[in-house]
């Protein structure tokens, strides 16, 4: 009977899990078909050729793209992780007048969407000439509500009397937040690491506004003017290229999706 | 020498309210000194004023005649130890103790000595690579001792140590805290709910009661002449027995059946006062009929093994009296017993303000007997 269940179970998930992965898949299989293969509809290529992959990189400059996307996506996070643990070590550990309503006025803006502050964000950026350059791609996000938040929820579980006990120990303030509280929260701050890492990879408005020039590029873009060219009929290449840039997502993800939903629940259940 | 001086010490936490109200107080060099009182009082307020950890309102904090109103806590020279002991989680015990010693200006090898020592001291010495998650209560507990002790400074706090404790294990570091005070020779204040654990450890104490201090003293003299029905329920277990009373100039009728002599007769005006009787359970004895004050119904008893509790009532139902006798009696609920009170032992309360009013030990501490006991 429980087996019964069981593999009833299991079926059902396995049904949803190939629906999810199909089109993934189906794009990593259509990387290595040529344009004929992909024309006759096979699901499987004939042959496992590279040759997708090395054109995607001689059709448009794949690896400054990859590049671009790495260094900001990288400090994008580490931006986001000091400013954001910074912000919310004030939050729980300082105390001054209006320090809740402060906060929730610093969460009120997650209700306001990016799209909505992109105009003036990006006069700003252009006022300070900062296009097609990492500071224009970067600073803009180093303040994140939904950070401080997260961190805030973990910070908060830290016993005050940590806090105390150093105050009366004589540690500094900037000691005891790098030295007891990061530590801590490790695993928050992976949580948000790698949610931040993600977001930003995987932006494509804003980079689109603010650069304009090859060496200013991210993949998401390039993944986009690879559609958009002459050689969107290959649709082999446009796969390869999807591939590439997916394929660190992944990676991330499968290492670090423990972390992940830990870090993303510990909040709730305290 | 005085060490540590609360003068006029005021506490309001949303400025209109007043959490503690004047205390005053003057502590001893070596001193062992007890806050105790119900849980809500403000005993942790008044430790974390002195600490620096929360802003005085009003009133002055000297420590060695220097006002320190405004220091922060690191420039006071004092360790503190917290109820829930406060180990860094993501450090070792080692670590753990010597966290900060650095700001001191000690050198690591002055560092690990002073750990070493505190650790032989309270027997942590196998577990200086564990982490805090790896230990028992009893042996974090140590380890926040160890880092109040390393500390070497001359004022040592604590915010009920050991309230997370099993019953077994409290006893026995009460005398353990209490020997390294004492061989340390630091000025400590104790604060603590549990009134065992000032009776058992002070060397003066003070009962607070919603922000104020109640009473002052050496716990036998606090236990012996409690100042108010207040300390005189909170001190003592059983609790001493405190009932209303109707006074004459010349009896004091517990019940229609029962009056005792009035002591204060040479007093005429306070004899009339309206009053409550207040007795320790060990000063109301078993008696031979004749000479009983009282018979009375028994509505539970409880063998302690060497003691014995009996709950009886008088007349009035709702007045249930605990006495405390000697050795193991076996009765059943609905006995009637023969009772005596002593009435050397006797106290008599203001009914209106709970003050006490006469005490037939008062004035004349029975000073051979506290030699004895001490
Ligand atoms: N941070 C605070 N803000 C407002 N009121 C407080 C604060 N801390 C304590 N109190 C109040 O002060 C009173 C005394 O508290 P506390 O000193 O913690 O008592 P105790 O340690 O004796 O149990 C309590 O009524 C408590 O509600
Ligand atoms: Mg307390």
């Amino acid at each position: 009977m429980i087996l019964a269940k069981r593999i009833s179970l299991y079926t059902v998930l396995v049904i949803c899990a190939i629906i999810m992965m199909f089109p993934i898949f189906y794009a990593f299989s259509i990387s290595f078909m040529d344009g004929g293969e992909v024309m006759g509809g096979q699901l499987l290529p004939s042959s496992l050729s590279l040759d997708n992959y090395l054109e995607v990189f001689q059709k448009v400059p794949l690896l400054t793209y990859l590049l671009n996307s790495f260094v900001t996506s990288a400090i994008v996070m580490i931006g986001q992780l000091l400013v954001s643990s910074l912000a919310a070590f004030a939050f729980v550990f300082m105390k001054f007048k209006g320090r809740d309503f402060v906060f929730f006025l610093f969460i009120s803006t997650m209700m306001i969407p990016w799209e909505a502050t992109m105009v003036p964000n990006f006069m700003t950026i252009q006022s300070l000439g900062w296009t097609n350059s990492y500071l224009g791609l970067t600073i803009p996000f180093f303040a994140l509500a939904f950070g401080t938040f997260l961190l805030r929820q973990h910070f908060k579980t830290i016993p005050q009397e940590l806090y105390e006990a150093s105050q009366v120990a004589g540690i500094s303030r900037f000691r005891f937040f790098w030295n007891v509280i990061l530590p801590v929260s490790r695993s928050s701050l992976i949580t948000l690491g790698i949610y931040s890492f993600l977001t930003n990879w995987n932006m494509y408005l804003w980079p689109l506004l603010v650069t304009n020039t090859e060496s200013a590029r991210t993949v998401q873009i390039g993944l986009k003017q690879l559609q958009t060219q002459e050689i969107a009929s290959d649709w082999g290449i446009v796969m390869a290229g999807v591939v590439i840039v997916i394929l660190p997502t992944l990676l991330l993800l499968f290492a670090g999706q423990k972390k992940l939903q830990k870090g993303l629940t510990q909040g709730a259940i305290k | 020498m005085t060490h540590v001086e609360l003068a006029g010490l005021k506490k309001s936490y949303d400025g209109k309210k007043n959490v503690i109200e004047q205390v005053d107080l003057q502590l001893q060099q070596g001193e062992f000194f007890v806050l105790v009182g119900p849980s809500g009082c403000g005993k942790s307020t008044i430790l974390r004023m002195i600490a620096g950890l929360e802003p005085i309102t009003d009133g002055e904090l000297f420590v060695n005649g220097k006002r320190m109103n405004d220091a922060p806590p690191n420039k006071r020279d004092l360790s503190m130890v917290f109820q829930n002991y406060a180990l860094y989680p993501h450090l070792n015990v080692e670590q753990n103790i010597t966290f900060g010693l650095h700001t001191k200006k000690i050198s690591r090898e002055e560092q690990r000595r002073r750990c070493l020592e505190a650790a032989e001291m309270l027997g942590l010495a196998d577990y200086l690579r564990r982490k805090p998650r790896e230990l028992s209560g009893g042996q974090r507990q140590r380890v926040a001792l160890a880092r109040a002790i390393v500390t070497q400074a001359p004022l040592c706090l604590m915010d009920e140590p050991l309230s997370n404790l099993d019953a077994k294990l409290r006893t026995r570091m009460r005398s353990e805290i209490r020997q390294i005070q004492r061989k340390l020779g630091i000025t400590m204040i104790y604060v603590t709910h549990d009134q065992t654990e000032a009776m058992t450890m002070a060397d003066r104490m003070m009962i607070l009661h919603e922000g104020e201090a109640m009473q002052i003293g050496k716990p036998l003299n606090i236990y012996n002449h409690p100042a108010n029905t207040f300390v005189a329920s909170f001190i003592g277990s059983p609790a001493m027995n405190v009932m209303e009373a109707d006074v004459s100039p010349s009896e004091i009728g517990l019940s229609p059946h029962c009056t005792l002599p009035n002591p204060m007769k040479g007093n005429v005006k306070a004899a009339s006062k309206n009053v409550q009787v207040g007795i320790r359970p060990e000063h109301i004895l078993f008696s031979a009929p004749e000479q009983a004050d009282a018979v009375v119904e028994v509505v539970n008893t409880e063998v302690l093994g060497t003691e014995t509790l009996i709950t009886f009532i008088l007349d009035n139902a709702k007045d249930q009296w605990i006495a405390r006798w000697n050795g193991q009696w076996q009765f059943s609920v609905g006995d009637r017993i023969p009772i005596r009170f002593d009435l050397d032992a006797i106290h008599l309360f203001s009914k209106d303000n709970g003050r006490i009013l006469w005490a037939a030990n008062d004035g004349q501490p029975n000073q051979t007997a506290r030699e004895v006991l001490r």
